[in-house]
């Protein structure tokens, strides 16, 4: 629905455009005679432009699209506040449209783009109550709301590609938030949403919703401890667990899903970007209203910076969409899924992940990645290794990230 | 089960949207750097409850926004912060998490205290780019190693707590001036120690010392990293100690949480002496509050140019 095509030609010229719209040094005459023209940009938006460049080698198919170079993705953000009870934010996102691969495994398609975020926050509500309007990341576990130039390593995890998709999560609806009496910092969230991600039925009318419920423990002022608890609740996708059984039944019933995550962050105070750990994981559970059915995705991380500029990532993980015996003794090929895209869920049957990566970072505005991952795949015999050479650079102003 | 769950988390978000949201009787105080804590406790006295988000050992370009920190900020009358772009990484994050719209910008609980600042340096003049590294695009941030920048923040406290709280106005203005009184004669005093240093020019690690060369009439030859949050290139040190050695340098200056490997290195390539200067109330263990911050300074520096 939000979704636009560009071609190489296009994507250059709205690059050109924002950049006029952001370039100071014309504002100066215009804000002089703003009042006889009516044209100002004292009150534009913040905008800024993240893109990441991707070079990647594979030794099979399933990833065959992107072996080579390419513009993994670029988002527009714009962020400002609107009046005195909204701010507002939209990120724009362009990505590789892969809508033909042609036989030498080739993808040709130009650029698709996508409204990604669209909200407005409310910044004037009383008794610290937080409400979210318009279309966001829904806040399910830790991976599943970060924008992609926000991941710990290249691709999401398989578990979170698997069952809530790469970056299908964003839907639009509203989000109410409140700070809890405890003693640590508790924060639960609830909303409603119009359920049009990948996982929930295209042609079902039923809302989709859920909460999450994260906590923030203080173990000394340099150390953090993270438990959150998510739970999500929407029509099941036809096709989301690969099975005739599912295909045949899904319309009928709702999907839930809970996650769970831990995620332990030491930063050290005894210098400026000095040394940092982060070790983080998440288990997803999703459980069809009917069948008996019962996938499992989880994964875990460490991410140490060792030196001003780098950092040293391990990973692994897995998801097992528990196939009944007789899907399990067809090999499936998830190349052959149209679903293989950008933005759907990843078609692998039991599949386990481990990844290690070194990232430099001369500045908080770039980073250089080098990442090096194993998928095998328990069900199908299907086994590959991914190397990535990734570019990071962010430009204008861009909003600080959550902790 | 699961509506079990559900039901138990919407009474608790229930309860908690009713709950009173606890009257405190004195003005709840947050600023974002130990330096700003210590004038509003002083300011504010028995008026006030202050707490501070950036622990003094923390470089306050980095700190990281521990949602904790949202918690005072949930609660405060009056948030007073550095400005200048000084806490852009941290404190807009803090400010959304803490849905406290009393302290939100234009709101006469949000202070930047920049407002009390006559003299701000090196506004730049020409057009910006991140070529420079992590710049300041409204000018330098570090005001408050100029003591006589912490009085006139004082002021501006004073003024924006009687504004608050008007029937404890004439005592926040009472304590403002009995804090001149205090540290006035203290800046003289200060200034006299420093002016055998005014003959020696200093190299400083990051560009945060400006305010205080300014202030004492301290030549600074030039930084280490003189791109900011940029690791300096082997050139441009290698220049730098070329420059230090030609004029004689004795001293390299850093803050605590500078990269000190690199700095003493650089240091004993122009065979100067390496300075650990607090920059802030807290960052070492002696600079226990602002005046103390300034004599630690002060003794340091006085220690590496020879007796008169």
């Amino acid at each position: 629905m939000y979704r636009f095509s560009l071609g190489a030609a296009r994507l250059a010229a709205l690059f050109c455009v924002l950049a006029g719209v952001a370039l100071p040094s014309l504002a100066t005459a215009e804000y002089l005679g703003a009042t006889a023209t009516g044209v100002s940009r004292e009150f534009n938006p913040a905008i800024s432009v993240n893109a990441l460049l991707l070079g990647r080698v594979a030794d099979y198919v399933v990833d065959r699209a992107y072996n080579g170079v390419d513009l993994q993705e670029a988002e527009i953000q714009l962020t400002s506040i609107v009046d005195p009870y909204w701010k507002a934010n939209l990120v724009l996102a362009i990505h590789p449209g892969h809508e033909h691969i042609d036989d030498d495994g080739h993808g040709h398609g130009g650029y698709t783009g996508d409204v990604e975020v669209a909200y407005v926050d409310g910044i004037n509500l009383p008794r610290g109550l937080a409400l979210r309007l318009g279309k966001d990341y829904l806040p399910f576990g830790k991976h599943a709301p970060l924008h992609t130039h926000q991941f710990p390593f290249v691709d999401a995890p398989a578990a979170v590609r698997t069952f809530l998709g790469d970056h299908t999560l964003a839907e639009v609806g509203a989000r109410l938030g409140h700070s809890l009496p405890m003693p640590w910092y508790s924060d639960l969230d609830v909303y409603g949403v119009d359920g049009k991600s990948a996982i929930f039925a295209a042609d079902s009318r039923n809302l989709a919703y859920g909460a999450r419920w994260t906590n923030v423990f203080d173990l000394s002022a340099e150390a953090t401890l993270e438990i959150g608890g998510s739970w999500l609740r929407g029509p099941l996708a036809a096709d989301y667990l690969l099975t005739e059984e599912y295909a045949a039944e899904a319309l009928a019933g709702d999907l839930d899903i809970w996650g769970a995550d831990l995620t332990f962050k030491w930063i050290s105070a005894s210098r400026s970007r000095g040394p940092a750990l982060t070790v983080a994981g998440e288990v997803i559970l999703p459980r069809p209203e009917q069948g008996a059915q019962k996938p499992l995705g989880w994964y875990a991380y460490a991410q140490y910076r060792f030196a001003r500029n780098w950092w040293f990532g391990l990973g692994a993980g897995a998801a097992d969409r528990d196939l009944p015996a007789h899907d399990r003794e067809q090999e499936h090929d998830p190349t052959e899924d149209e679903h293989h895209d950008h933005s759907a869920l990843w078609r692998w049957n039991n599949v386990r992940e481990y990844k290690a990566n070194f990232t430099w970072t001369p500045s908080e505005f770039s980073a250089v990645r080098f990442e090096a991952a194993r998928y095998d795949d328990q069900v199908g015999g299907l086994d590959e290794w991914l190397l990535s050479l990734q570019l990071n650079f962010t430009i204008g102003s861009h909003p600080a990230h959550l902790y | 089960m699961r509506k079990l769950l559900l039901e138990i988390a919407l009474a608790t978000a229930l309860l908690a949207g009713i709950a009173p949201a606890g009257a405190a009787d004195r003005l709840q105080v947050v600023c974002t750097l130990t330096d700003l804590g210590w004038i509003a406790e002083q300011v504010g006295g028995e008026d006030v409850e202050v707490n501070v988000l950036c622990p003094g050992e923390y470089d306050p370009h980095f700190l990281p926004a521990r949602p904790s920190l949202a918690r005072a900020l949930a609660r405060a009358d009056l948030l007073c912060y550095n400005g200048l772009e000084l806490e852009v990484g941290w404190l807009p994050v803090l400010l959304d998490k803490a849905r406290n719209p009393s302290v939100r910008p234009g709101r006469p609980g949000h202070l930047d205290c920049t407002e009390a600042i006559a003299g701000i340096l090196e506004v730049p003049d020409q057009p910006l780019s991140r070529a420079q590294g992590d710049v300041h695009p409204h000018g330098n941030p570090h005001y408050l190693l100029d003591p006589r920048n912490g009085l006139a923040v004082a002021r501006l406290m004073a003024a924006r707590m009687g504004a608050l709280l008007p029937e404890a106005a004439g005592r926040f203005a009472g304590r403002a001036e009995a804090l001149a009184a205090e540290l006035v004669p203290r800046i003289d005093a200060w200034q006299e120690v420093a002016a055998p240093l005014r003959r020696h020019p200093l190299v400083h690690h990051t560009k945060q010392w400006e305010y205080l060369a300014d202030w004492l009439g301290l030549e600074l030859l030039g930084a280490v990293e003189h791109r900011p949050g940029i690791s300096p290139s082997p050139r441009h040190v290698d220049d730098l100690i070329d420059r230090a050695r030609r004029a004689g340098v004795r001293t390299l200056i850093a803050a605590p949480w500078n990269h000190l490997d690199v700095a003493r290195r650089a240091a004993e390539r122009m065979h100067a002496e390496l300075v650990i200067l607090p920059a802030a109330v807290g960052s070492i263990p002696e600079a226990t509050d602002y005046p103390a911050m300034f004599d630690v300074i002060l003794a340091r520096l006085r220690a590496t140019v020879p007796q008169e």
